[in-house]
């Protein structure tokens, strides 16, 4: 189907660019670690928007998401002095969020939020919103209001370590080895955890999808 | 906002729809909030000094493999030293006797068999006869070959020589029994 073509062709440049980045990062922290402070502020602009975005997608709320985001780099940026570049830079710093998300999901259970972001249609370039606007307009948008509102009740439904694995995998792009020097548990866990989220979504989503 | 009839929802995978997700973004109105927001937290950051437990913290989770491996030698250390050598029989002096004879409380009369020469010494010199004295009551064999064996001894603050009447026996008192025991003949107090 062309349509799942166009996608695989969207995932696989984002993880080649991420890795040619890699290098940048270290020099830039080397930086901060001497005590350049301004340095990390390269490092913020670049990454604040795909780690709201993890985050985001993970709790759910726009509100906590930024809170999250600002704490993350701010834990980052006491901590720097003790990254060792064992791992990559961007893999810390997304661990680094991924553990303070699941810490805050946990302490704060029973709280649901769905104040989903808005798509902006006309700048989006999503494969869903171009086959959508077939539609006339306002139908389209009730459509994607639908699908939106629909995907975030089954990534809710999931568990945090489930949704952990589709939001790194799926929405960010990451690679299986990636998440798993994320999440501090092995390749095959995360494939495992990949595998199963997926089918979960799969039933909760039947009446939408393929 | 749910839709009367799904058929007009076109069908797509599974994929494409959680790429969906990377359409919601932030407008930049958000980032500029977010940008003042988190310079200033960052420099509350720098500024805030961590209480003293969150360094102490911090140190024992880095050094935690440190600390539980120390802390395993020095488990390992002293249960190998008290099943070899028992309790504080390390050596010879004269606590490691105190300690002896405090463990074996049944002793109800102890008949003093030898007494330190030097204390004798000692308590003829004093104007009132008295000096600190082992009352050896039994001797107690070791298992190691090289090393002397321990004497079990009752430890007294003082022994009392008694004055030489005619034809008394000789005597020293036991302050812990509160009873005089004749002495052995090499004990002469003149």
């Amino acid at each position: 189907m062309a349509f799942t073509k166009a996608v695989d062709e969207t995932l696989v440049p984002n993880a080649v660019r991420e890795q040619s980045k890699i290098d940048g990062d270290l020099s830039t922290v080397r930086r901060v670690q001497v005590g350049d402070v301004a340095a990390f502020d390269q490092l913020i602009l670049k990454y604040r928007e795909r780690l709201y975005s993890i985050i985001y997608n993970l709790c759910s709320n726009r509100e906590d998401a930024a809170d999250l985001t600002q704490e993350t780099f701010i834990k980052a940026f006491s901590s720097i002095k003790r990254f060792k570049a064992k791992s990559t830079f961007y893999t810390w710093l997304y661990r680094i969020a991924v553990n303070s998300t699941l810490s805050y999901l946990k302490r704060n259970r029973m709280r649901h939020f769905f104040s989903f972001e808005t798509i902006n249609e006309e700048v989006s370039s999503s494969e869903i919103v171009e086959a959508l606007s077939i539609k006339v307009k306002s139908e389209k948008t009730a459509l994607m209001n639908e699908l939106q509102e629909k995907l975030n009740e089954a990534l809710q439904k999931l568990s945090d370590k489930h949704r952990t694995v589709v939001v790194l995998y799926e929405i960010e792009g990451l690679s299986h080895q990636d998440i798993s020097n994320v999440m501090e548990c092995s390749v095959g866990t995360v494939r495992s955890r990949l595998h199963y989220a997926k089918q979960q979504l799969q039933a909760y989503l039947k009446d939408y999808l393929d | 906002m749910a839709l009367e009839n799904h058929n007009t929802v076109p069908k797509i995978n599974l994929e494409s729809l959680l790429l969906l997700k990377r359409e919601e973004k932030p407008s930049k109105e958000f980032w500029d909030d977010f940008d003042r927001d988190l310079r200033q937290k960052t420099l509350q950051a720098l500024v805030h000094q961590e209480p003293w437990y969150v360094n102490y913290w911090q140190f024992i989770k880095m050094n935690l493999y440190a600390m539980i491996s120390l802390s395993a030698a020095a488990i390992f250390t002293l249960a190998f030293a008290i099943h070899h050598y028992g309790w504080f029989t390390f050596n010879d002096n004269k606590n490691s006797y105190i300690a002896e004879v405090s463990a074996v409380p049944s002793i109800l009369e102890i008949k003093p068999t030898y007494i330190d020469s030097t204390a004798l010494a000692l308590a003829k010199n004093d104007p009132e006869k008295q000096s600190h004295a082992f009352f050896v009551i039994d001797n107690m064999p070791h298992k190691r070959v090289r090393r002397e064996n321990y004497r079990k001894v009752m430890a007294s603050q003082t022994f009392s020589l008694a004055p030489a009447y005619d034809n008394d026996p000789r005597f020293a008192s036991d302050p812990f029994n509160n009873k005089s025991h004749s002495t052995p003949t090499s004990f002469v107090y003149e």
